[in-house]
Order: C-alpha cells, then structure tokens, then sequence
C-alpha cells in the first residue's frame, strides 16, 4: 500500500494554512514584517468550524492561509494548545477522485468525504493525513474564488 | 495471535506505552491522548498490520478499541 510507484495526478500548491491565536495580530505582523498584501476578509467557514483569511506575497503563486478557531469547541483548539503553527498543505488538483485516490494508495488515509468549502466558492476540498504532519488539503480546479489559473493570469497581467 | 493483542501492540506503539492495557472498551472517551491524530496514526498502523484497508465510514466511526476490532475481524482477521 505504500509508497506506491504509481504517477502522481498533478498536483499544484494553492496555499500553506498557517494556524493562529489571534487572526488580526497575524495579519498585521506578516503584512507589516514581510509585505505581504491582504487578499480577503476573514471568512468563517463552519464546516470547519474555522475563521480564515488569505494573504499572498506580490507576485507569488500560492496563497498564505491563517486559519483560527471559530470558538472554544473549535476541532482547532487543541492543535493550538498543543502548538501547531503550520498546519496544512493545500494542493489545487484537475481530479480530485484520482488524486484522493493515488494519495490512499501511497499510504495516506482521506478523512471525510469531499465537502463544499465557503472560502473556495463552493468548490470541494478533501483532508488527508499520514504519521507526518502537516495535514494535506487537496482543492478541486475551477471556476471561483482563489483559483489557480486566474491568479497566474493576474500575475502575468502585473508583470506585463 | 488475537486481534486485540495485536491491536495492543499498535496502541502501545502509538501512546509511547509499553505497559498499556486495553480491551474493548478502551476509547477516547476513556484515555484523554486518544485524538484524531492518533486515531489516523492507529489505522494507518492497522492497516498495515491486517493488510487490509478501512472505509472513510469507518475511519469516522471510530471512537474506541472495539470499533478498530470490529473493522478489522469483518476482513478475517
């Protein structure tokens, strides 16, 4: 099962979800520290029972993700009290059935089905995790929000 | 060797325990180092001790020994 020599689908990396006590505090230091520029509101997503916000580096192709907990019974408490700072790999996929697939079989375990995200529009996103951290995201290509393509069209637009 | 032997030695592996007991009620209910983290960490070392594969239900469903035991006697184990 693992390690499978199998060809990965490709993957593409959307964004690195960071995790933090305290949503604003985060935004100021990376913005005021390193310049990166605020790409959205706070967004809760319940589902996950999470309050993120997305950051991005001028000229970057990935996003930064801070993601906190959205109350005291958030699943996210306890990686915080424990001190988890980065806390997923987000990977944008033109397949999601045959990359989940491809990852189950080099030893990954899916945890949940494929859900709906807020953040995304509406597009799916699947949650899996192996004995190594952090845990990996996998986001379906397409239309909407925080899409791959259209931020590479955006960039090249700028640097045009 | 029975299925619960076996799955003790997963768990004490798990929980850096080497004198750890269990039986079918042992849960995360019971041992507050049982997490989520540590459940993929004993299915993931389930799987590859009963080379067997469980389903994302029953992945979701477990909350003690006796549902990683039930999961994996249901394969022959």
């Amino acid at each position: 099962m693992a390690d499978s020599p199998r060809t990965s689908p490709p993957l593409a990396l959307h964004h690195v979800g960071t995790l933090v006590d305290d949503i604003e505090a985060a935004t100021r230091r990376l913005v005021g520290r390193f310049g990166y520029a605020i790409e959205s509101p706070v967004i809760g997503d319940p589902a996950q029972t999470a309050r993120v916000r997305f950051l991005r580096l001028p000229g970057a192709d990935h996003w930064l993700e801070l993601v906190t907990p959205n109350g005291e019974t958030s699943k996210l408490r306890n990686a915080l009290r424990k001190g988890v700072t980065l806390h997923h790999l987000c990977y944008e996929v033109a397949d999601l059935a045959a990359a989940l697939e491809h990852l189950r079989d080099s030893g990954m375990l899916v945890v949940g089905d494929p859900t709906p995200a807020v953040a995304f529009g509406g597009r799916r996103i699947a949650w899996l995790m192996d004995r190594h951290a952090p845990l990996v995201e996998l986001l379906e290509a397409g239309a909407g929000p925080f899409g791959l393509a259209e931020l590479r069209s955006r960039n090249r637009r700028e640097s045009a | 060797m029975s299925a619960l032997f076996r799955l003790q030695r997963i768990l004490r592996e798990v929980f850096d325990d080497p004198s750890l007991t269990i039986a079918d009620d042992f849960s995360m209910q019971s041992y507050p180092d049982w997490d989520s983290v540590a459940t993929v960490h004993i299915v993931l070392a389930a799987e590859e001790e009963f080379k067997m594969r469980f389903t994302t239900d029953e992945v979701a469903g477990i909350r003690s020994v006796a549902d990683v035991r039930r999961a994996v006697e249901a394969r022959g184990a």
